[in-house]
């Protein structure tokens, strides 16, 4: 909290120079409510321009969304002689596009209805952004020194799939800007789904969580994953490259590449090992089971418990030795991870636990009952 | 020069000084501020965040809300934070051991039946009595536990021993969160490339006078009554001025327990929340900044602008001097707790700057103020005083006072602009010259009773009993908010 009022010395300093700073702090004051005050006022007329200009767009966005291109139907038929090629677009329309500001708009509308559409609709929705020349406007940002226009730059490119600029949008995925670069990358892989994460060669900086996330979404509907290049990225001098194609991998369910995920177990960073371990278990490996098990000592806690998750997952009857000698570890954590395993290999498992010597005591007895709880649940 | 003419030179000159170097750090303050500020509107315009809603790499998060006494309105608030949008999410309220019906209540309603659920206790806490779970599966991420009555850090150890998500979220359990507030606050932990985040602070904003239905948030007003008034200009100051600017110089010290998000790895290896303080929330981060300092790990703590929580703000000076008095006394007990971070390199910018300036800005400002006065009116009675200087002095320092006010609510109109236009900034301008008169020198006095509680040993929070969003709400003790 600010306390900001404080003692008023007597002495120092000159009067005078006081009531000239007070004065001084007055008028700024005075500028300042008076600037707030001209400032809510145009943003609120400004707001009913751009609603007005917003009607009018939303008008021809529709008309976009459903014209249909000469020809189109019946299949094959030639234009009629005058039939427009190009969506028509009002006089009034064309005119106001003058305007920096009333184009800004148009293209907002047109990238919101671009989400939200598919098929022809959509593709109708970038043809109106290309006729309109918009695409003009988002280069003039790419080229901006300024970071966020460059970064709106790439957005509105990559939603109206303007691939012709991909070179551009390629030599930015590496570019010191954190928010350009994130962008770049996914403007990319927007545009060209496996094929865009070529960038996964080059980048030397870290790939956050974050941007992690946002690739797998915009990949999870994708097919086709060159499996060669995933392998490639798993050699990957950047870790966080080599993070992500192990999520890749396990979200692609790329059986065949797990050979060279069970390597990755002996890695020397102890993320990647962890990522491995979680790779493995939704590849359901099961012959990675004595892999996982000959790694299990030498990993911290947060690896041994994915091993033992792991093995509830991947495991077979075979595991429930080793599953069972965890019951006894000293970190009550480890005892409850690999109960729930012992719970998820079923009727072995859990006669397992029933059998287990300790298995009426505490804490045994209420770590098996929770593991069989949330089993049930 | 007289021996009293030296004295008064003295004090008068170390004043000034003192004066100038709090003017000069809220102008950076200011400053910086407007530079984060600027800096986070522009990079989160870009950010979809609804991705992490349905991403199942979505870090698991656990809200912990602490409740006691809050039968009245505790089956509303479960609701509204059951329905908080996120994905990899569990809900866990504790019932700290409350005299009214709050359990039964939540039994009835939830569906709740007790549960076996192994809590390995990693932080000592008070006993716990049960943990309860739905047996309908649409409220699967709610768990209640019911424990003996230990305080509200006492109560959030529990809940982080019964947490098994890696990160928590700490609320008050009758505030309004936001939708979308968890997909923001996970943001920052899922963004670090070189530091782990170890905490990530939120934005408390004054829900008096606002519509709420159904534990949302429906329309946000400007509180008609004077006290919230300020507060929410108070808040303004605090969270997009203050905080944004430490956050900048990642030198945050506190996080309010209202609304903030933890590592809890680190949390439980600092040993949790520490009940010896009523300053809770603020002991915490200094302790884990102090422990990563320590253990040379690096690390960042985080702030979020965006105004994601809502609470209710005294609207009695009564209930208002018992809260800034409790804020005093946690204050002091915090930079006691660890005055060996007080100007030492060893860490950092930690211990020359926050520290540094926790102490002679935050926790100074009122005595030293209160000396000022106190001298001045002694000279006064001796004829010792230059009257028109004093008063041109008075005038520039509330000039000044109001000036930093004014910017807090630039700020907000320059981003979120939460108010209706310009009749509530002209309120809020009113507010900020009445403020010096009418606000600041009960806050002076309160954090003075503070220093005096402290003294005189006096633990505990007080009642601290709110007229609640809904109407006809009884008021029972419960605990201090923000």
């Amino acid at each position: 909290m600010f306390s900001f009022y404080l003692f008023a010395s007597p002495v120092m300093p000159g009067r005078s120079w006081l009531v000239t700073a007070m004065m001084s702090i007055l008028g700024m004051l005075m500028l300042l409510v008076g600037f707030i005050l001209a400032y809510l006022l145009i943003r609120r007329r400004t707001a009913r321009i751009q609603a007005r200009w917003r009607n009018i767009h939303r008008e021809l966005v529709q008309r976009a969304i459903f014209w249909e291109p000469p020809g189109a139907e019946p299949a094959g038929t030639e234009p009629l002689p005058g039939e427009p090629t190009h969506i028509p677009v009002p006089a009034g329309i064309t005119r106001s596009l003058r305007r920096r500001l009333f184009r800004q708009v148009m293209i907002t509308e047109l990238i919101s209805g671009k989400k939200a559409l598919s098929g022809t609709a959509a593709a109708n929705l970038v043809l109106l952004y290309t006729q309109l020349g918009l695409g003009r406007d988002s280069l003039h940002k790419l080229a901006s020194k300024k970071w966020h226009l460059q970064a709106q730059g790439i957005q509105e490119l990559a939603t109206m799939e303007q691939r012709g600029c991909v070179t551009r949008l390629y030599r930015l995925t590496n570019a010191h800007n954190e928010v350009v670069r994130r962008e770049a990358q996914t403007a990319i892989v927007q545009l060209y789904g496996f094929e865009g994460l070529r960038f996964l060669e080059v980048i030397d900086t870290p790939l956050s969580e974050w941007q992690q996330i946002q690739l797998l979404r915009l990949l999870q509907h994708a097919t086709g994953i060159p499996h060669a290049n995933a392998v490639h990225w798993l050699d990957s001098p950047n870790p966080t490259v080599r993070i992500f194609t192990l999520k890749l991998i396990a979200e692609q369910h790329l059986q065949e590449i797990a050979p060279r995920v069970l390597e990755c177990l002996r890695d020397g960073n102890e993320s990647i090992r962890l990522q491995a371990i979680r790779c493995l278990r939704e590849l359901d490996a099961t012959d990675s089971c004595p892999t996982l098990i000959g790694a299990y000592p030498a990993e911290a806690l947060a690896g041994q418990m994915a091993i033992l998750d792991a093995l509830g997952h991947v495991g077979t009857a075979a595991e429930v030795e080793f599953l069972r000698t965890e019951l006894s570890a000293p970190d009550h954590r480890i005892k409850l991870e690999a109960a729930r395993a012992l719970v998820r290999l079923g009727d072995q498992g859990l006669t397992c636990l029933e059998h287990f010597p300790l298995a009426d005591r505490s804490p045994w007895n209420e770590i098996f009952s929770q593991a069989k709880t949330e089993w049930m649940v | 020069m007289s021996i009293t003419s030296l004295i008064s030179n003295v004090l008068a000159f170390g004043f000034w000084l003192y004066s100038i170097a709090l003017l000069s750090s809220y102008l950076l303050v200011g400053i910086f501020a407007m530079l984060e500020m600027r800096k986070h509107m522009r990079s989160s315009s870009f950010t979809d965040y609804s991705i992490l809603a349905s991403s199942s790499h979505a870090p698991g998060i656990s809200i912990l809300a602490p409740a006691y006494n809050e039968a009245a309105t505790i089956v509303e608030n479960v609701r509204s934070l059951l329905s908080i949008h996120y994905r990899n999410l569990e809900l866990i309220v504790i019932n700290d051991g409350s005299k009214d019906d709050s359990l039964q209540k939540l039994i009835d309603h939830y569906q709740l039946r007790r549960t076996d659920l192994f809590v390995q206790p990693r932080i000592a806490t008070k006993q716990i009595r049960g943990i309860y779970r739905s047996t309908n599966s649409v409220f699967h991420k709610l768990i209640v536990v019911d424990k003996e009555n230990g305080g509200k850090a006492d109560a959030l150890n529990v809940g982080v021993n019964v947490s098994s998500q890696p990160y928590i979220v700490c609320i008050d359990v009758d505030c309004i969160i936001e939708q979308d507030a968890l997909l923001k606050m996970a943001r920052p932990f899922l963004d670090s490339r070189d530091a782990r985040v170890i905490a990530s602070g939120g934005v408390v904003r004054i829900a008096n006078g606002c519509e709420i239905r159904n534990g949302r948030l429906v329309k946000v007003h400007l509180p008609d009554a004077f006290l919230p008034r300020a507060q929410t200009l108070e808040y303004f100051r605090a969270f997009l001025l203050g905080r944004m600017a430490w956050s900048r110089l990642d030198a945050l010290l506190l996080i309010s327990g209202a609304f903030g998000a933890f590592d809890k790895e680190i949390v439980i290896a600092c040993g949790g929340y520490n009940h010896a303080t009523v300053g809770e929330d603020m002991e915490l981060v200094v302790r884990m900044r102090r422990y990563m300092e320590e253990h040379r790990l690096p690390y960042k703590v985080t702030y979020i602008p965006d105004p994601l929580c809502w609470t209710e703000a005294p609207a009695s000076y009564k209930i208002l001097g018992r809260q800034r008095n409790r804020w005093t006394r946690g204050t002091i007990e915090t930079l006691g707790i660890h005055r060996k971070m007080l100007f030492n390199p060893r860490y950092g910018r930690l211990g020359l700057l926050s520290f540094p300036y926790w102490l002679l800005f935050e926790l100074l400002a009122p005595i030293i103020e209160c000396v000022g006065l106190t001298v001045s009116l002694a000279l006064a009675v001796c004829g010792g005083l230059n009257l028109p200087l004093f008063l041109a002095l008075l005038g520039f320092i509330l000039s000044f006072g109001i000036l930093f006010s004014i910017l807090a609510i630039l700020t907000e109109v320059l981003t979120f602009n939460q108010y209706n236009g310009s009749r509530d900034i002209l309120r809020l301008t009113l507010t900020a010259v009445l403020e010096p008169f009418l606000f600041h020198p009960f806050i002076v006095w309160s954090a003075i009773r503070g220093n005096i509680d402290l003294l005189r040993k006096k633990k505990g929070w007080g009642d601290m009993s709110r007229q609640g969003f809904a109407a006809n709400k009884p008021n029972k003790p419960n605990y201090a908010k923000n």
